[in-house]
């Protein structure tokens, strides 16, 4: 079990993260979620002891993170990065070395990860060689091969196409079945919803949420109603207890003060029969994030392209 | 190779201020006179007849002479006369030295002595000098006298080859730590091996790539001499007496030489892992190659100045100590013990080193801000302190 107890650090007058607490099990995939600046980058580096606490202590099963503990972890940076004349068999090989497995244990599975992530290339080409996409795959191989009991993630969905990022998704699923413990972040909340048991949010370096993803999700109510049926926007907006009615994929999106609008609008709506759609759900990661956030830094995190409807 | 030839042309740039232009120098005398001083000062100066001194003082004043020598017919009254803002390179003892052995030629040919008895006076005295050591008053003999130009030009050339090797392995240090820093390729060793430990495994690594190079080095040259025998090269090495270097003065050469390869490498790392762009390296790296080269123009003027009190306290410090140790061993000016101490202090130096290098690493590593490499310096040492 990871737990984080407390955690502050300051980079001279810069607060970057404030009391962080929360904790992972095994078997347990944790979203990372957060501005650019947030501290997202800072706490994988105090897990990683690239970094030293100003308070707080971080500790994997118990104890706190040494050497030992370092080759269980597999970690990939937001910050891509391999040797370009490399052949790509002995580049993965030499990071699964690094974390204390032989060549020899290695060796036999190179070409099942290579297939698994559909890396476009062969083992013996130098990684230069690779599209920048399959260079990322080659680094997540080697983030992978040594079958991390912990894992950690910046931003891994960065610059793979859909396919691609769901060949990752299956991946990590499979490693968290597995019994590995996994954070990641992402820019990409649909990533985070789909497949996070847990979220924590930050902003500027506080923890806003921290929670089972289900759980902090319900926690704001089932407030978001998407209806596809022939009441118009002008009408929904009229009801007490609405509070925005926005177009949305070809119905409306209405926002609610109280879950128990919902059926109100729900009646009104089928009092003539069949309608194609009426879905009453909380509220997404996005809406949340933009309701934790602040309208400046939503601002900011579009324009980082943070957020998406 | 081009700090080589900065170093050659530096050296005869040197050599040529130092030995000038030759003076003219004028005789006013008879033309007996004039004629043996033309033979005598052939190498030293350029000789011409002066009428009289009226002729003398005009050539003088209008800087056709840089000098003029007057003297009577016994040579026992002589007058010499230079231009002290003459560029020439004026030598007024060696013309005294010559005139005073003119004088005893002229003396004893006086005396009606025989050719073979004037040749015996004249004759120059047999001189053997002998360098001893002397130390806590007690003079000892040096055990290699007559090895001393083999060996001063054994510690010469030394002294060029590490500097060629310190420019390659700080430019290649440089360059390996600046691109796994810059390429982010370190981000993803870091969680393997701590930054301190990675850093001492490079710099393991980096010398023992040096070593084996110097191991592969003599492989080759001995391959070499073996494919060479057909051509009789041995009657040219022959040439030199290469037992006169010593077993000591060769092994501690060697050691200060890695030594001095192992701090210049580590100095090299440190100042690569403070930049954040590759493309940055070769400047912080220059700083490195800057202090490489001072001892390297030093080393060119420690044979004739050996004893000088700076040389011998430069000759224990370490980044300095292996371009004028081996010197000052060469021109016996140091012992072996002196050697065994200029390298103790080095291991010592190098131990300090990578200890606070590898902190300095740990610390920048990651750090991808835009500070200038001295700043970050001085920034972790106020840090230590504070």
């Amino acid at each position: 079990m990871l737990k984080l107890e407390h955690v502050s650090k300051s980079f001279d007058n810069l607060r970057a993260l404030v009391d962080e607490s929360w904790q992972l099990d095994e078997g347990q995939i944790l979203g990372l979620i957060g501005q650019n600046g947030a501290g997202k980058s800072t706490t994988f580096k105090l897990i990683l002891n690239f970094i030293e606490t100003d308070s707080g202590q971080i500790t994997w099963n118990q104890k706190p993170i040494d050497n030992q503990t370092m080759n269980m972890i597999g970690f990939l940076p937001e910050e891509r990065g391999l040797y370009p004349d490399v052949k790509v068999g002995n580049q993965i090989m030499y990071f699964a070395e690094l974390h204390g497995r032989s060549k020899a244990e290695i060796k036999p599975k190179l070409q099942d990860w290579m297939d698994r992530f559909d890396v476009k290339g062969s083992l013996n080409d130098k990684v230069k060689k690779l599209s920048k996409g399959n260079q990322q795959k080659v680094q997540l191989i080697t983030a992978l091969i040594h079958e991390p009991k912990l894992i950690i993630l910046d931003e891994p969905f960065s610059g793979l196409d859909p396919v691609n990022a769901q060949i990752l998704l299956d991946i990590i699923v499979e490693q968290k079945e597995k019994g590995a413990a996994i954070i990641y972040s992402s820019h990409d909340m649909n990533n985070v919803s789909s497949i996070a048991d847990k979220i924590v949010m930050l902003n500027r370096g506080h923890v806003v949420l921290n929670g089972q993803t289900n759980q902090v999700r319900q926690s704001f109510g089932r407030t978001r109603v998407y209806l596809e049926s022939p009441l118009t926007a002008a009408e929904l907006s009229a009801i007490e207890g609405v509070e925005k009615v926005e177009k949305f994929a070809g119905g409306l999106q209405i926002s609610l003060s109280d879950p128990k609008v919902g059926e109100q609008i729900f009646k009104l709506a089928t009092k003539n029969g069949y309608i194609t759609a009426f879905d009453q759900q909380p509220p997404t990661l996005d809406q949340i994030f933009r309701m934790k956030i602040g309208s400046d830094a939503i601002k900011e995190a579009e324009s980082e392209g943070l957020t998406h409807e | 190779m081009f700090f080589v030839l900065i170093g050659i042309g530096a050296s005869f740039l040197i050599n040529k201020a130092v030995s000038g232009n030759q003076p003219t120098i004028g005789i006013v005398g008879q033309p007996q006179q004039v004629s043996l001083l033309k033979t005598a000062l052939k190498s030293k100066a350029s000789v011409k007849s002066e009428s009289s001194l009226k002729a003398a003082k005009n050539a003088l004043s209008n800087e056709k002479i840089d000098a003029y020598v007057k003297t009577n017919a016994g040579y026992t009254k002589t007058e010499i006369v230079a231009n002290s803002k003459s560029s020439a390179n004026f030598d007024s003892s060696s013309i005294s030295q010559i005139i005073s052995s003119l004088k005893t030629e002229s003396a004893v040919a006086k005396l009606g002595l025989s050719a073979k008895q004037v040749k015996s006076i004249t004759a120059p005295a047999s001189v053997k000098t002998k360098y001893v050591s002397v130390e806590n008053k007690k003079v000892s003999q040096n055990s290699n006298n007559g090895g001393r130009s083999v060996r001063y030009l054994f510690a010469q050339g030394a002294t060029i080859i590490i500097f060629m090797f310190l420019a390659i392995y700080i430019q290649m240090t440089g360059s390996e730590i600046g691109t796994e820093k810059g390429s982010r390729i370190l981000e993803s060793i870091l969680p393997a091996v701590p930054a301190r430990q990675h850093f001492t495994g490079k710099i393991i690594a980096i010398v023992g790539l040096f070593i084996f190079q110097l191991i592969a080095y003599i492989f080759i040259a001995l391959i070499a001499f073996a494919l060479a025998k057909p051509f009789n090269y041995s009657k040219y090495l022959n040439l030199v007496d290469w037992s006169q270097l010593g077993t000591s003065f060769i092994v501690l050469t060697a050691l200060i030489t890695l030594g001095a390869i192992i701090i210049y490498i580590i100095l090299a790392a440190v100042f690569a892992s403070m930049v954040s762009r590759q493309e940055d390296v070769a400047k912080s790296t220059s700083v490195v190659m800057w202090i490489a080269m001072v001892p390297y123009f030093l080393s060119f003027a420690v044979a004739s100045s050996a004893n000088a009190p700076v040389f011998k306290v430069l000759s224990f410090i370490p980044l300095i100590s292996q371009s004028i140790m081996p010197i000052r061993m060469a021109v016996s000016s140091a012992t072996t013990f002196d050697a065994l101490i200029a390298l103790a202090l080095q291991i010592l130096i190098i131990l300090l080193l990578v200890k606070f290098a590898s902190g300095i690493y740990a610390r920048n590593s990651l750090d991808y801000g835009d500070g200038k490499p001295l700043k970050k310096l001085l920034k972790y040492f106020q840090s230590k302190n504070s």
